[in-house]
Order: structure tokens, then C-alpha cells, then sequence
């Protein structure tokens, strides 16, 4: 203690000796309170500050003389009184000192901020810091960039939000088939990519609308400018089993200059690559928000059904597309642009299946063996004349679609042989019109979209089937059908939005008219057709519906609240008429309300809660509206009544999210309801293997429910990141099954853990594993539980980057089920490649275990359903890609 | 119902509570100009930003005029129902300059700086630390800046050597982003790089009292540690920093499967954590 003490001293004394401190209160002169935050400064001859000090709150303070300086006065100041200097010499040491409040006297200096003008919202991303000499295409790079993410089938979002424009140097070439440009145009031919946040398409909408969503915009290099681009492809292989050879070719160019451009592109192959997704419409045209409901097809093509594996794993095709894009700049605001394609192709399916039916008191099997071969050919065109200034925007597109399918069938079901051809032909011819002038503050606009279908569709069945119902008993060699659906649908619309005491008010008011009408005939080889019998296999019904709706809508919107409300007032027509014998015809009118509420609280930076309800109404239309019977397949024929059927329902969601970007943690729940009511029952009966489905006017409720939740975390330890996602969803719904009266729920639930990880740079994995149960069972007449399915699914992938030059992949699944009489699949593949400059060799190994078939089971109403795949077998491509 | 009701006015009273009482008012606000570098790869290029320090009794806030305009204009359009473009559109012509840091200092306790800034689009995040006061050599320069009389002094703070002149005529101990801890306000700060130099444009009186309070927005509270880690990340390796918000998209991968390796943005800031020093 002493020796501390005597150190102290020794710390102490020599400052003691050789600084001048000087210390003292500073007190407010007219309160006799003191001041504090003065500061005290000691100043040299010539006012310089050599050292200072703040005074503390009770107004005291110390300041010491620095070594070698010497101190002529003492200088305090405070912020509303008068400087006080008192010199060094006459210093009341540890005395007070007085200070007189004093007006705050500054020399003002006048200030005027400078306007600079910037990009605004414009996100530009040099390309080349982002390309990697492994990156071919513009899309390989886009996936790369901050906040742009690209989805499976292609779609780019930015921030989540899918952008709605795609431009090529200003220039809207490929208007939604951008994934064209993404997975053809060279990465090295971008000089940079530009986000447009809140991209407002229309020029006469700017600072009028707004739009949420981004545009992007391709810069390309200047040698990329006004010369033809060019890309070759060709690739070879071989499929092990059979023999057969493979190719994958492509033959692409393009041009982009300031007063035209064009993409045409053949490409072709037979191993597994589903081509005609690059003829995808991508965006979503928010302006317009007119959505008309395509027309399907009535009959059905047969298939084993599509199994839950990457769709090369068993897409046997034989397909060619050939697309041509041209974009002309008539004038300075005004685009003509011609988009033509083809694609055809032609899939083989094989496989076989066993449907289990449970039937009051009864199990009904349907054991099938399919062969079959769907050829299709579809050839789409369009024009589009765009004018966009800011005082006018006019687009009109002209579009039409032709496309012709032929699918072959040959079925051995439970031991007995039926080929069934369908022709399923459709072609549509569409026209969307959109006007919008700008006058000063006010905006016009309509829109206007009209669309006609018609759907040809044949049906032969060799030999003929159900001879007791349809010849009398007597066998017979084909039966026919002849069906054709046609349509026409307009929806036309005007919107206006004003403010009202600080929020949006907007008004929609629109019309909307489909007339649709199904003639349907039944033909039956020889002349033994009853002809009592014909009528219910006759159909000619014309279904019209009118709908005239007004849509006020509130929205608001402050930094932790966000809200709108819509309450849409529809007012129905619908019309129906029956010309067969049992002639019909009836309309009725209805007025009805739909409310749709959506709110959403930030409670804090890292949690927000989100709830949404919405009620709504539906009718059915010509699909649920033919008295006599269509066969819709061999084994099934449907029939529905002369009753318009209503249906009525209300969705509630709830959702809350939180994420901790500290810890990386992120946890997100979210639960629906959504009831249901509707005034017709399906009733399904069974006549030996034939499925017949008639509507019945009768009040049905149903109910859907479900809960999901996502919890992930990333850790620093290489770059883990994990993640688990769980999902559970319910629905109760009754029908008339066999002249029973059954209510029935069908559970699912599924849960998915993914773990990546990337130790080095030239390294990394990811590991996940799903798992999939469903449940179904009858709660109405008596509770009866059947067998649950549960299926995993568990994938490994790993890939080496020994240099930039050189990538390799290795991929492994394993699919095995709880029902140990399925067979589990086990796959393997192997790819890898060689970049030099322009060009790159690609060498792939798919199905190395030469893996054929894939079984599975699954759920569906009161039914089960076992099916095998055939697989498309071991296969080696050798892949040479060049680009100019 | 009435219940309902009842229990949504408590919980809004509630929430209402949290917002933060504004305890001091300024009574001056000084207005620097800055030429800074934003990317760390290209030192030689230098961008500006028009900054403002507001000084009351106690405490004092700076931030970018700029991007106080920006948001200004963001909440009031948004407030108004506005938004996405609408709330674009009306700031379109103005100048930016992606500073979006403010720093209070003695706010709401004694020797406290807060310090928000926006990490990723609308995602702030705040820390608070013990104010540091630089010591000051003082320098036998003197110059005239604005009409004041000022005085070179000059430090090492905060991982970088700083060269400032203050005046005692305008006795505030304050100056801009954390620099303070002279007789008189900092009216020239540049630092030994030249990578950041403040300069003192306009000195305004303000004649109506302006509330200091920290601006409303939703933060992260962290420590300066995971701010800057943060920031570095979301500079350096964004895609994992996305990740932290669940976002399974933030594997990046090309075509060919291969994971993205994205350039290097250095981060690069006004403070040199001892941790970044090495």
C-alpha cells in the first residue's frame, strides 16, 4: 500500500511541478447559478489556443498549460453570454467567475442548396464485375445480382417483386418472352444492366400512377451494337439402352441497332429439354390488370400423370422451336413489333397404374397399362403498334394461336385392350386495346380485351365400350365423339383515383361479357344406337353471362401501417338455353357485394403481421352446364343439369414474420381459413370401370384450412445456411359418392430441411431432405380412416471449381416411401465442362444407375392411385457451344 | 365488439408511448458541404453530399440534407396514400447522395452518440456508443473560413488523422459526423487521405425552434461490431448477407451450377474499426 502510494506520488508530482493548472467555477452572472458547458481555452500572445476544457454540469473546470507553452490568457465562453478573457497574471486561482447573459450573436452565412441532377431511381450493375468466365448467357449473370432473383421457370423479380418490363437497349423487344434473351443472349455482349426501381412503363402515367414493380434494361457493349450476333450449339449423344442417338442443337442470331431489332432462334433436341418454356410470357401487365380466363379443353388426353422428378428425367421428346422477334422504331415514341413461332413436338409416354376407388362397402381396382404419344404443333403470331408519350399511350396487340394436338393412346386395362385417339385443337384470336391520354391533371383510360376460342375436339374409342348402355347389349367396333367449345369473352374497363383526407380513393367500373356455347354428338359404329338414347348424349347449350361491376377502393398508407379496403359491387346477368329435344332456356340476375380488407402492421424493424379477408362469389359457366353426357376418356363421362350453380366463399389469412438480420435468423407463420358454400353436389358413380359425374342442386358447405411456417439460420462456419419449412393444409367437402351421401377430409403435411454449405471457394454442397404424408378420410355417413401415404425425398448436390475454366457436378436423389411394396429410386448424374474463350465443351452423364422406372402412390378423392413411370434410361451428351 | 375496440385504442395507446419525446429543440443549424469516396476501389473518385448539423442546448444531430429531402418527401407522399412511383416521381429531380447516416450526439443521455444508418433498402440499423473526444493538438495556423476566425488543431480519431479548424466564435464544442471536443464549432475537416473533407457553407440562426428527435423509421438495435459487420457483408458478399432474412434465393448459382463469386465492393466508411486495421 505505501509503495502504491509512494508510485502515485511519483506519477503525480512532476506534473505538479512543471504544469501550470489552472482551475474555477464559472457562474451565470444575473441567476448566481452555474454554467455549464462553457469551455475554457488558454490562449498565447496572439489569441492562439494552446489547450481547453469543458466546464463540468456544476460548472467547474481544470485546464493545464501543455509542456513548453505559456499561457497569456484565459479565455470562457459560453452560448448566450459574453466572452470573458481574464489574463493568466492577475488569475483568481479556484475563485469564480462571473459571466453576463448575452443575446446569441451569429454571423449569419446564407446557405442555398445546389439542385445536381442525378439518375433518380436508375440501379445500373456493370456486367463485367459480375461475369465469371464460366457465365454464357445474360441470365446466368442476372441471378448474381443483389436483389435480382430469377425463379425456375425463369421469371426475374426484383425485391420480390417480378419486374414488368423487359428492355434490350430501351427497346422493347420480346415483351414478356424475355427468357428468350436470358438463356440465348451472350453475357459478353451486356455492357451493363440497369434497374429501373418503380418503373413506370407509361409515359402519359408518369407522377400519376404508380407502379411497385422494376424494369430492367439491358445495356450492350458498343461491338455488340448494330452487327449480327450469333450462337451455334451442337450437341450429340447417346442413350444407353436403346441405342438411339441424341442431339441438342441450337442456331441462333440476332441484330440490335438504334432503329430495329431482332432475335430468331431454331433450336432442337431429344433429351428431355423442355424448349417451349422460353415462349413463356413472363410479366405481368399491371396497367391493363384485365385477366380473361383462357378455355380449356373438355376432354382429356391420357397419361400416367407426371411424377415428382425434374421433368428431363422422363420427358421423351422430340422437340423444335423456331421463333422470330422483330421490333421496328417507326418514329421517335412509336414500336411496331412481329412476333411469329413454331413448335412442335412429339412424346412418347409409357407406363402403368392401379386405381383404387373406395366405394360404399366396396373396393373398385382399375389396373392400367399405357402406351402413348401426344404430338403437338402450335404456331402463335403477333403484332403489336405502341405509341407512348407523355400525353398519349396507345397500345393495340393482335394475337393469334393455333395449335393442333394429336395424342395417341393404346390401354390394357384390367387385362382388356381399348386404343383412345383424341384431337384436342384450339385456336384463339385475341385483341388488347389500351388507350390512355393524359390531359394536364387528368387521366382517361379504357382498356379493352377481347378474345375468341374455339376448341374442336374429337374422341374415338376402339372397340366400342359399354354395349349394354350404348348398343343395346350387341358388341360393336368404335364409338365417336364429336365436341366443339366456343367462346368469346370482352372485358372492357375505366378507372379514375382522387385524394380524400389523406388517402386514395379509386374508382373501377367495368363490363364484362362471356358467351359461350358446347355442341356435343355421340356416334356409334353400326346402327344399333338407341335412338331414345341419343338425346342424353346430345348437347347444344349456350351459356352468356353479363357482368357489370363498379369498385371503390381506400387505401393508406404511414411508416408502420399499411391498409386498403375494396368493396366490389357486381351486378350478374346470366343466361342460359338448352337447344335438344328437352328445350330450356332461363336467365337470372344477381347483385352482389365483395368486400376484400387487407392490412399490415411493422410492430418493429424485425417483426410484421399481415392479415387479409376477402369474400367472394362464383358461377359456373358451359363447363358445368350440358344436360347430356360427355365422354371426357374412356372410363369416364360426365353430365351436368340445366341449374346455374352459385358458390360463395371467404378467405382469411394471418401471417407474422420476423427476421433478425443479426443473427441471421428468420421465422415466418402463417394460417388461413377459408369456408365455402355452394348449391350443387357432384355425385360419382361407378358402372364397372366407367366413372359417370352428374351435378345435382343441392346446398353443400365446404372448408379449407392450413398452416405453414419457414424458420432459417445462417451461420459464419462455411457459410451454412439451413433451413426448414413445414406445411400443413386440410379441406372437408362432401359428395354424392355411389348414391351415397359422403363428407370427407383429405389431410397433408410436408416438411423440407435444406443445409448448404461452401467450406472453400472451389467447393460446395447442399443437402435436403422432404418429407410428405397424406391422409384421407370419410367423416359422413361413418368415420372410416384409410392407409396414409408417406414419401421422402432426399437430393445431394456437389460441385468443384478446380479453376475458372473448369467445372464439375455431381447430383444424387433418393425417392423411398413408408410402403415398403414401392420400389425406392436412387438416381445419379454427372456433368462437366471446359471454357475456352468463345466456346465451351460440355460433357453430361444423366441416370448413371440406369434408374427406368419410378413408382409412386398417391391420394386423391375416396380413391388411391399407384402408378410407374418409365424413365428415359442412362444417356451421354457431348455439348459444343459457339459464339460470335 | 366493444371489447375489440377497447382493447385496439389500448394497444395503439401502447405503441404510442414508444415514440420518442423530442427533450431539446435547435437553435442553430450549420450546413457543410463534403466530397467523399464511395467505393474503395476508385479513391480518386469523389463524390459530394450537402450535410446539416443542427445544435440545441444539450444535443446536436447531423445529416445528409440530400437524403433528409428524400425521406422527407418519401413519408409525406406515403402518408398520403402514395406510393412506389408517386413517391419516386416527386423526388426524381433531386439530387442524392445515398448518405443516409445520422448521428445524434447527448440526445437522450449524457456522452451518448446514436448512430442510424440504412444498411439495405429501408432497413436501418441503429447503434450507440460512449462519445469519444479526440485530443486535440492545437496548431499556430489561423485562417478565415465563412467570416469566422478559425484555428487548425488536429487529431487521430477513430482510425483516421484528422485536420480541422474550428471557431471560438461560435463557442460549440460540436462539429460534423463524430468529430468534436474543441473550443469552438469545426467549421474544415479533411483527413490525412483526403478521402473525406467537410467545409462549413452556411451558418444559420433558426428563428423557430426545431425539435431534435430521432427521425421515424423501424430499426435494428445492434452494437457498432454488427453494424459494421453488416455493412461490410452487404457490400461485400450481398448474397449472404440476404440470407439472413431466410432468403433461399441467396445461393446464387449460374447456369451451369456453379455458386456466383462476386466482386469485391470494398466497404468503405468514415470510421477504421481496430479490427479492419491489420
Amino acid at each position: 500500500m505505501r509503495k502504491l502510494l509512494l508510485v502515485l506520488c511519483g506519477i503525480v508530482v512532476p506534473f505538479t511541478l512543471y504544469s501550470q493548472t489552472f482551475s474555477g467555477e464559472i457562474i451565470n452572472n444575473s441567476t448566481d447559478k452555474p454554467i455549464e458547458t462553457a469551455s475554457v481555452s488558454l490562449l498565447q500572445t496572439d489569441s492562439m489556443t494552446i489547450a481547453f476544457s469543458m466546464a463540468n454540469s456544476s460548472g467547474r473546470f481544470s485546464v493545464t498549460v501543455p509542456d513548453g507553452k505559456k499561457a497569456k490568457f484565459i479565455c470562457i465562453s459560453c452560448m448566450g453570454y459574453a466572452q470573458k478573457w481574464i489574463p493568466v497574471q492577475g488569475y483568481n486561482e479556484g475563485g469564480e467567475i462571473r459571466l453576463n447573459p448575452k443575446d446569441i450573436m451569429i454571423k449569419e452565412v446564407k446557405y442555398v442548396s445546389k439542385r445536381l441532377t442525378q439518375n433518380g431511381d436508375t440501379l445500373t450493375y456493370s456486367v463485367s464485375g459480375f461475369r465469371m468466365p464460366h457465365d454464357r448467357t445474360i441470365g446466368d449473370v442476372l441471378k448474381k445480382l443483389p436483389g435480382i432473383e430469377v425463379s425456375s421457370d425463369g421469371q426475374i423479380k426484383y425485391q420480390d417483386k417480378p419486374i414488368n418490363k423487359f428492355y434490350i437497349e430501351g427497346m422493347n423487344l420480346l415483351d414478356g418472352k424475355y427468357k428468350l434473351a436470358t438463356n440465348n443472349l451472350s453475357a459478353k455482349a451486356v455492357k451493363s444492366v440497369q434497374v429501373l426501381e418503380n418503373h413506370q412503363a407509361i409515359a402519359a402515367l408518369k407522377g400519376k400512377n404508380f407502379s411497385e414493380n422494376a424494369a430492367l434494361n439491358l445495356v450492350l457493349e458498343d461491338k455488340a451494337k448494330a452487327r449480327i450476333l450469333g450462337t451455334v450449339d451442337v450437341g450429340l449423344g447417346v442413350e444407353d439402352k436403346s441405342g438411339s442417338v441424341l442431339w441438342d442443337n441450337r442456331l441462333l442470331s440476332m441484330l440490335f441497332n438504334s432503329r430495329m431489332q431482332n432475335l430468331s432462334m431454331y433450336k432442337n433436341n431429344n433429351t428431355g429439354n423442355d424448349v417451349s418454356q422460353e415462349l413463356k410470357v413472363l410479366t405481368i401487365d399491371k396497367i391493363n390488370q384485365l385477366t380473361l380466363a383462357g378455355e380449356s379443353n373438355t376432354l382429356s388426353s391420357l397419361s400416367v400423370g407426371s411424377p415428382d422428378l425434374d421433368q428431363n428425367r422422363y420427358y421423351n421428346n422430340n422437340s423444335h422451336l423456331f421463333t422470330f422477334n422483330n421490333l421496328w422504331r417507326i418514329k421517335k415514341e412509336t414500336d411496331l413489333r412481329v412476333q411469329a413461332s413454331y413448335f412442335h413436338d412429339n412424346e412418347k409416354q409409357d407406363g402403368s397404374s392401379v386405381t383404387t376407388y373406395y366405394l360404399p362397402g366396396q373396393i373398385l381396382n382399375i389396373d392400367e397399362n399405357m402406351h402413348t404419344v401426344h404430338s403437338k404443333d402450335e404456331i402463335e403470331g403477333s403484332v403489336t403498334y405502341n405509341i407512348n408519350n407523355t400525353k398519349v399511350y396507345l397500345k393495340n396487340n393482335l394475337k393469334f394461336n393455333l395449335n393442333f394436338a394429336d395424342n395417341k393412346g393404346w390401354i390394357l386395362t384390367n387385362g382388356k385392350l381399348t386404343d383412345q385417339n383424341s384431337d384436342l385443337d384450339k385456336q384463339v384470336f385475341s385483341n388488347d386495346f389500351q388507350l390512355i391520354r393524359n390531359y394536364g391533371k387528368n387521366v382517361f383510360r379504357i382498356c379493352s380485351l377481347n378474345k375468341y376460342s374455339n376448341l374442336p375436339q374429337h374422341l374415338t374409342i376402339t372397340p366400342g365400350q359399354y354395349p349394354d348402355w350404348l348398343n343395346g347389349g350387341n358388341e360393336y367396333d368404335f364409338m365417336q365423339q364429336d365436341l366443339r367449345l366456343r367462346s368469346f369473352v370482352s372485358h372492357t374497363y375505366s378507372s379514375f383515383q382522387h385524394k380524400l383526407l389523406g388517402m386514395y380513393v379509386d374508382y373501377k367500373v367495368g363490363l364484362k361479357v362471356k358467351s359461350q356455347s358446347l355442341h356435343s354428338v355421340l356416334g356409334v359404329s353400326g346402327n344399333n344406337f338407341p335412338e331414345a338414347l341419343r338425346d342424353s348424349f346430345l348437347n347444344r347449350s349456350r351459356f352468356a353471362e353479363t357482368d357489370l361491376y363498379l369498385t371503390p377502393s381506400i387505401s393508406y398508407q404511414n411508416y408502420s401501417f399499411k391498409g386498403k379496403v375494396e368493396v366490389s359491387t357486381n351486378f350478374n346477368n346470366l343466361y342460359q338455353h338448352n337447344g335438344t329435344m328437352n328445350k330450356y332456356s332461363g336467365s337470372e340476375s344477381h347483385l352482389l357485394f365483395e368486400p376484400n380488407i387487407y392490412l399490415e402492421y411493422m410492430l418493429s424493424a424485425l417483426w410484421k403481421i399481415d392479415g387479409l379477408f376477402s369474400y367472394q362469389h362464383s358461377y359456373s359457366d358451359i363447363y358445368s352446364l350440358y344436360p347430356g353426357y360427355i365422354f371426357t376418356s374412356y372410363r369416364s363421362a360426365s353430365a351436368n343439369g340445366n341449374d346455374i350453380s352459385l358458390s360463395k366463399f371467404m378467405n382469411m389469412n394471418i401471417s407474422v414474420d420476423f427476421k433478425n438480420p443479426i443473427k441471421g435468423f428468420f421465422f415466418d407463420l402463417s394460417g388461413n381459413y377459408s369456408p365455402g358454400h355452394r348449391n350443387t353436389l357432384m355425385s360419382s358413380k361407378f358402372n364397372g370401370i366407367l366413372q359417370q359425374t352428374v351435378c345435382l342442386k343441392k346446398d353443400v358447405d365446404s372448408k379449407n384450412y392450413g398452416v405453414n411456417s419457414t424458420i432459417s439460420k445462417t451461420f459464419s462456419f462455411w457459410k451454412t445456411f439451413f433451413r426448414l419449412n413445414s406445411f400443413y393444409s386440410a379441406s372437408e367437402d362432401t359428395q354424392l359418392w355411389s348414391e351415397v351421401l359422403t363428407r370427407f377430409r383429405s389431410e397433408s403435411i410436408s416438411s423440407s430441411l435444406s443445409v448448404t454449405m461452401q467450406p472453400c471457394r472451389f467447393v460446395d454442397w447442399e443437402i435436403s431432405s422432404s418429407y410428405f404424408y397424406y391422409r384421407m378420410k370419410t367423416l359422413e355417413p361413418q368415420e372410416t380412416e384409410y392407409t396414409p401415404v408417406r414419401n421422402f425425398q432426399h437430393k445431394f448436390s456437389f460441385n468443384v471449381f478446380p479453376s475458372d475454366n473448369w467445372q464439375f457436378k455431381w447430383t444424387s436423389e433418393y425417392y423411398h416411401s413408408s410402403d415398403k411394396n414401392l420400389k425406392s429410386s436412387f438416381f445419379s448424374d454427372l456433368s462437366l465442362s471446359y471454357i475456352i474463350k468463345n466456346s465451351e465443351l460440355q460433357f453430361s452423364a444423366m441416370n448413371l444407375l440406369n434408374n427406368t422406372n419410378y413408382e409412386r402412390k398417391s391420394i386423391g378423392t375416396l380413391s388411391e392411385y399407384f402408378s410407374v413411370n418409365r424413365l428415359r434410361s442412362r444417356q451421354f451428351v457431348l455439348k459444343y457451344l459457339f459464339s460470335f | 365488439m366493444n371489447r375489440i375496440f377497447i382493447i385496439v385504442v389500448l394497444l395503439f395507446m401502447k405503441l404510442s408511448c414508444f415514440s420518442q419525446q423530442s427533450i431539446d429543440s435547435a437553435y442553430l443549424k450549420v450546413t457543410y458541404l463534403e466530397d467523399f469516396v464511395r467505393n474503395a476501389d476508385n479513391l480518386s473518385k469523389k463524390s459530394n453530399d450537402e450535410l446539416v448539423l443542427n445544435i440545441g442546448k444539450y444535443s446536436s444531430e447531423f445529416y445528409s440534407l440530400r437524403e433528409d429531402r428524400v425521406m422527407q418527401i418519401t413519408d409525406s407522399v406515403l402518408a398520403a396514400g402514395g406510393n412506389g412511383f408517386q413517391v419516386h416521381d416527386a423526388y426524381a429531380d433531386l439530387p442524392r447522395s445515398r448518405q443516409k447516416f445520422r448521428i445524434y450526439k447527448n440526445l437522450y443521455s449524457d456522452n451518448k452518440l446514436i448512430y442510424i444508418d440504412e444498411v439495405n433498402a429501408n432497413l436501418y440499423y441503429k447503434y450507440n456508443e460512449t462519445i469519444e473526444k479526440p485530443i486535440w493538438t492545437f496548431l499556430q495556423e489561423k485562417k478565415e473560413i465563412q467570416g469566422y476566425a478559425c484555428q487548425k488543431a488536429k487529431t487521430k480519431f477513430k482510425g483516421r488523422e484528422w485536420a480541422a479548424w474550428f471557431t471560438t466564435e461560435i463557442p460549440v464544442s460540436d462539429g460534423p459526423w463524430k468529430l468534436c471536443g474543441l473550443p469552438g464549432l469545426i467549421l474544415d475537416a479533411v483527413d490525412s487521405d483526403s478521402l473525406y473533407h467537410f467545409y462549413c457553407v452556411g451558418v444559420n440562426k433558426l428563428s423557430k425552434k426545431k425539435p431534435i428527435k430521432i427521425f421515424k423509421t423501424k430499426y435494428v438495435a445492434c452494437d457498432k461490431k454488427e453494424f459494421y459487420s453488416a455493412m461490410e457483408q452487404m457490400y461485400e458478399q450481398p448474397l449472404e448477407f440476404f440470407k439472413r432474412f431466410g432468403l433461399i434465393s441467396a445461393k446464387a448459382i449460374d447456369a451451369n451450377g456453379r455458386p456466383a463469386k462476386l466482386p469485391v465492393r470494398k466497404y468503405v466508411d468514415l470510421e477504421v474499426l481496430e479490427s479492419a486495421k491489420k
